[in-house]
């Protein structure tokens, strides 16, 4: 298994504030495969997905990635794991409003010393035209997209996306669904989808569905439908 | 890094603020500089000046010049002198001019154009001089009604501030300045001129200290004979008559006792003949009795030279006794009392003093009996005359029995025996005792003053160095602040675009990167602006430094750039910048990337105070405020600044003029005269004053600054206090209280360096009189205590001009030259407190633009919802603005006062060089003032900056997120 958790929970707050969030969460992923976190609003994806990528912290049980137990690394070995292994994708972005499209790239392309081609990345993602522009004139389609190729620049293995599909509309939603997927094909990059619509539980290999802090449903798909299929 | 792209674009966006900040680096680093360099640059020229042409070490002057032999005396034990007489002549437009003879070693000229003269009828002027007479090398001028040719232009160093007086408080260069001649030229002027000044130079080498030298040259020798002002002659001559009566005395004695012998042995010869008739006898009476009555008459003479000689004896042993520290006066009658007390109290424990109080005893008492063995021959004198007297009675009643003849001879023969037993004791006696007692201690010396203390050699370097160090004070916290506001701003950008800088964490950056990126922008703008206003202060050093040329007199200047200003205004501000920025960007930076994801900002406590009694208006002002306390604080640091600056330029506004006006009405009599040889008897329509000039130790320099004593009495028309009190009560000027620090019921010790001694005064109250420094104090008592006669004067107060004889003068004080002198010191300060309001105005309105602005962008997204809800501009102003205007009224309301405070206390220290006590006032009309810039200030940013609020689109809240 690439990614393993093993029982973790998370808790915020202490009395009268005090929320379990995450009550025992156990499962594991392949390397290069999909996987869709599904569930209801506050049932607790982000904070999962977060303490995947080691941005949040959790009160026990283990997350091993790659077979590094990353719940026990301190801030800067955490870092260091983010730089090398990760890419993040935003519901909203977050690119450097004051560098272009390319730049914004090689932000990223910098954290790494085996970076993917820009050029044939912009192309993929089909950003060459838009290369030279800035944020604040892009659609957010090809905001996320420039999102996503620096979250890939540096090729990942694995990606973590946090609702990226959330602030667009269905035509840039499914063209971002299609790239996801050509993405891994093309680079066999392992994804965690945290995302409320429902519609990609069909492109992806594994489904988890979250209730309340727990896992509410876990299965594999044996039977891939192709993003550009996808209707919802 | 290809982050570091967005730093241009990050300027380019914000040019204003950066570009205001660097503007504002560059201008307080500029105006630092300069100030700072320009005192380097006075500092570095005077000093190679000095080097180059041999500064004095200090300078004396004398009544009677020195022998040749004594210059070489002197300069055995290591002191090289220069004489450098001069005299006080007429110049044109009433001015006065110093003429000194060319200097060979000491104190040369320093010429800036021409050459020294070298002629009869050639004249060598100071250049501020020559240029405010408008003449040139090669023009000619009229001074003491002769044309002389102007050969040359130059300075000396001794009189770079070209003073008249040591304690004059300013120069006027257009009305007094020196000139020098050769010396044939110069010879000739002495011999025209009573009023020489024998002034020296000298320069010491070896161990030899200032002290040694003045001791010794105390002590010189010097010939009476040779005292060539008349007035001092005077002074020597009534103090040699005292001597002359006696011998005089003396001598008419001898006299009449040869008469008288030649009576007595007329006499015999007529007794002897007394058959041979009565005719022989009368004329033989007669002459007897002419004899004796001369004889008489001289004794009152005789007694008053004694008695005065008395007098001078108690007086020195009263002079005596006051160098040794002992408070008593005694007089002929007690002396050997108190003498003895003190014999007995010192019991032995000083044998030194003890036996130099027995040989004072032992002298005295010869004296004494003296006086008696004086007094008994007068007796003798008197009873041979009374004698006589009967001897011609008895003469004219012969007829009437020859018994009374017989009683007459006989009382005659006693007479005659006791006078001439005494008389060769008592012209031995009288004789040793005036080579032996009445060698009065004529001091030549009249003058003693080190280079160290001579405000002519001083005065520019320390003027120079105030201005430096308040100017690099201020310029460290203007830079502070500027280096704040920078972190202020970058924490701005840095909150604006922290889910961005989380995603970045997210994606593996560290923090070591973001902080390394974060800097470059302020540090790149810092050094930048530090490096330019460097630069523009080393280029203004020619600006700023032309009032000091034209003031004081030194040769042309070189720049110099002195390593510690390139540190100062360079390194220092790059690192303050470094320092204030690492710190709170490295803050800002160590929140953790989820945080940063979700726009986590750390609430201020304060944000969440309960407001609900307020209208929505003053709660949402208020909210707004404390949201941006940080801001909020720093704009008032930053106005405090501002503040500070003002007050202070007007506290020198204030207390300038409150001294040109003060010295205006505080000062009653129009003339004052300081006589070095007042005359036997004053002027009628003149007020007698005794001045001495005295020092003090200034607490704020460490040194010391001369004040001036005045003796006044009770019926002194110009002063209404009361002089009653102790013997050592004086009434000082509040020019003193403020510049010493003294207060009612001080003890104060003021010192004459001349003498080297200590006197305690009790300050009993202090009155107002601005100008200069003076303490005032009973004639009587003063005249006491510095041991002179009872009606010694030195001193005229008056209304009108006097007619005194030149030679008599040593200064003329008017009141419009003091008023005038205070008027250009206003004119003086003037560039300054322009320059400093100027400076602070700029800060105050930059500072709140800036900040108000921040505040502003990072509201855009809530005043353009506000504008969306329907809010109009009125109201968007009320709520926005409304909060500036409580940070600006908090912030004015307490700079005022704590600047006021501060001020008060370090501008002494400012003023500390000038020989007058000012203290930081600000008038009301001030205050006014100055609340009208700080409201015009305010409205023009406010306009300003609702320009900008107008500008806020309500799309913006659709193009962002919060
Ligand atoms: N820093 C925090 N402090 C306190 N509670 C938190 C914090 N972060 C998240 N929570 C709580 O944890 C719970 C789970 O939050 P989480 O963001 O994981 O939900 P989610 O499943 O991603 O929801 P959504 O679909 O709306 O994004 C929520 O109830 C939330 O209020
Ligand atoms: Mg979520």
């Amino acid at each position: 298994m690439f990614i393993e958790v093993n029982d973790i929970k998370k808790s915020y707050g202490e009395g009268g504030s005090y929320v379990q969030v995450l009550k025992g969460i156990t499962s594991g992923i392949k390397k290069g495969q999909i996987c869709a976190i599904l569930g209801p609003s506050g049932s607790g994806k982000s904070t999962l997905l977060n303490t995947i990528g080691g941005l949040d912290t959790i009160d026990s049980g283990s997350i091993k990635i790659n077979n590094i137990e990353i719940s026990k690394l301190n801030p800067k070995e955490l870092s260091l794991y983010r730089r090398n292994l990760l890419g993040f994708i935003f519901q909203f972005y977050n690119l450097v409003p004051n560098l272009t499209v390319k730049e914004n790239i090689q932000v990223c392309e910098y954290l790494t010393k085996t970076p993917l081609d820009l050029n044939e990345l912009l192309e993929i993602l089909g950003l060459t035209e838009h290369q030279k522009k800035f944020p604040s004139q892009l659609s957010g389609g090809q905001q996320q997209r420039c999102a996503i190729a620096r979250a890939l620049i540096k090729n990942p293995e694995l990606l973590l996306c946090d609702e990226p599909t959330g602030a667009l509309d269905y035509q840039a939603s499914r063209e971002i669904l299609m790239l996801i997927e050509k993405i891994n094909k093309k680079y066999g990059t392992t994804m965690l989808i945290v995302t409320h619509n429902t519609a990609i539980k069909e492109m992806v290999h594994r489904v988890i569905k979250i209730k309340d802090g727990q896992i509410s449903e876990d299965y594999a798909n044996t039977v891939l439908k192709p993003a550009s299929q996808l209707e919802w | 890094m290809i982050l570091n792209k967005r730093i241009n674009r990050e300027l380019k966006e914000n040019w204003v603020r950066y570009g205001a900040l660097a503007f504002l680096i560059i201008f307080s680093l500029g105006l630092v500089v300069s100030m700072a360099g320009s005192t380097d640059v006075v500092n570095y020229t005077i000093d190679k000046n000095n080097e180059k042409n041999q500064l004095e070490d200090g300078e004396f002057s004398v009544y009677v010049p020195l022998t040749e032999n004594q210059q070489q005396e002197l300069k055995k034990m290591g002191a090289r002198t220069e004489a450098t007489f001069y005299v006080d002549i007429p110049g044109p437009e009433k001015s006065v001019l110093r003429v000194f003879k060319n200097r060979n070693d000491i104190n040369t000229i320093e010429l800036e154009a021409g050459r020294l003269a070298d002629q009869t009828g050639q004249i060598v002027l100071e250049k501020h001089y020559a240029e405010k007479h408008g003449i040139r090398v090669g023009q000619s001028i009229e001074v003491n009604q002769k044309n002389y040719l102007v050969t040359g232009i130059g300075t000396a160093p001794d009189y770079s501030n070209v003073v008249q007086n040591v304690s004059d408080v300013l120069a006027d260069l257009k009305q007094f300045s020196i000139g020098f001649v050769d010396e044939t030229e110069f010879n000739q002027l002495l011999a025209d001129n009573l009023n020489v000044d024998y002034n020296y130079s000298y320069q010491l080498e070896g161990n030899l200290t200032a002290l040694e030298l003045k001791e010794k040259l105390v002590d010189l020798e010097f010939d009476k004979t040779r005292v060539a002002n008349k007035y001092m002659q005077e002074i020597i001559d009534t103090i040699e008559k005292g001597k002359n009566d006696l011998s005089g005395g003396v001598n008419k004695l001898a006299d009449g006792t040869q008469e008288l012998a030649n009576g007595t042995s007329s006499l015999k010869q007529g007794t002897n003949e007394l058959a041979d008739g009565a005719g022989s006898l009368a004329s033989g009476t007669d002459q007897l009795s002419d004899g004796l009555e001369e004889l008489t008459s001289a004794n009152a003479t005789l007694n008053q030279a004694a008695d005065d000689v008395f007098q001078g004896m108690i007086a020195q042993v009263n002079g005596t006794f006051e160098n040794m520290g002992m408070p008593v006066t005694v007089t002929g009658d007690n002396y050997s009392t108190v003498i003895d007390g003190f014999i007995k109290t010192l019991d032995g424990s000083d044998p030194n003093a003890v036996s130099a109080l027995t040989t004072l005893k032992t002298q005295l008492d010869s004296y004494r009996a003296f006086k008696d063995g004086l007094r008994d021959y007068t007796n003798g004198v008197e009873s041979a005359y009374s004698g006589s007297v009967e001897l011609s009675e008895g003469a004219n009643e012969l007829h009437q029995g020859s018994v009374a003849v017989v009683n007459g001879v006989n009382a005659l023969s006693n007479g005659s025996t006791e006078l001439n037993s005494g008389m060769g004791e008592l012209k031995n006696q009288v004789t040793n005792f005036i080579n032996e007692n009445m060698d009065y201690q004529y001091v030549n010396l009249i003058t003693f003053l080190e280079a160290d203390d001579n405000q002519r050699i001083t005065s520019c370097k320390s003027d120079a160095a105030i201005n430096k160090n308040a100017a690099l004070i201020a310029g460290v916290m203007i830079l502070t602040l500027i280096a704040y506001m920078i972190s202020v701003f970058v924490i701005q950008t840095i909150d604006k675009e922290s889910a961005v800088i989380g995603a970045l964490y997210s994606m593996g950056y560290v923090k070591k990167e973001l902080l390394r990126h974060f800097m470059i922008l302020p540090m790149v703008v810092v050094t930048a602006a530090s490096l330019l206003g460097t630069a523009l202060g080393f280029m203004l050093i020619d600006e700023n430094i032309k009032e000091n040329v034209a003031y004081y007199s030194y040769p042309g200047y070189t720049i110099v750039f002195p390593p510690y200003l390139l540190i100062y205004g360079i390194l220092l501000p790059i690192s303050i910048a470094l320092l204030v920025n690492y710190m709170v960007i490295n803050h800002k930076l160590s929140l953790e990337p989820l945080k940063l994801l979700r726009r986590e900002k750390k609430q201020h406590r304060l944000a969440n105070v309960d407001l609900k009694e307020m209208d929505f208006i003053n709660r949402y002002r208020i909210r707004q405020l404390l949201r941006e306390i940080r801001g909020n604080i720093t704009m008032f640091f930053g106005l405090f600044l501002a503040i500070l600056l003002m007050v202070f330029g007007f506290s020198i506004y204030g207390s300038v003029s409150a001294y040109v006006s003060n010295v205006a009405s505080d000062v009653a009599y129009n003339y004052l005269y300081l006589l070095k040889y007042p005359m036997e008897t004053a002027p009628s329509d003149a007020t007698k004053v005794y001045t001495e000039s005295l020092t003090a130790d200034l607490y704020l320099t460490g040194g010391e600054m001369d004040v001036t004593v005045q003796g006044i009495d009770d019926q002194n028309p110009y002063f209404d206090f009361p002089l009653d009190g102790e013997k050592n009560d004086v009434i000082i000027s509040d020019s003193v209280a403020n510049k010493f620090g003294y207060q009612v019921g001080d003890e104060i010790t003021l010192s004459d360096n001349l003498t080297d001694r200590n006197y305690n005064f009790r300050v009993k109250a202090v009155i107002n009189f601005a100008s200069g420094l003076y303490i005032f104090m009973d004639i009587k008592d003063m005249r006491e205590l510095f041991g002179q006669e009872e009606d010694y004067y030195n001193t005229l107060m008056s209304d009108q001009e006097l007619d005194i004889e030149a030679g008599r003068i040593a200064t003329v004080i008017t009141v419009d030259k003091m008023v005038a002198a205070a008027r250009q010191m206003f004119t003086m300060m003037y560039g300054l407190v322009i320059t400093i309001l100027g400076a602070s105005v700029l800060l105050f309105v930059i500072v709140m633009y800036l900040l108000v602005k921040m505040m502003i962008d990072k509201s855009t997204f809530s005043i353009s919802l506000i504008k969306v809800f329907g809010y109009n501009e009125r109201e968007i102003k009320k709520l926005y603005l409304g909060t500036t205007f409580y940070t600006v009224a908090f912030s004015t309301l307490v700079a005022i006062p704590l600047s006021k405070m501060i001020i008060n206390k370090v501008f002494p220290y400012m003023v500390s060089n000038v020989s007058a006590g000012m203290n930081a006032t600000m008038s009301l009309q001030s205050d006014l003032i100055m609340v009208a810039i700080i409201l015009g200030a305010y409205a023009s940013v406010n306009f300003m900056i609702s320009r900008h609020l107008k500008k806020i689109s309500l799309a913006e809240v659709l193009k962002t997120r919060e």
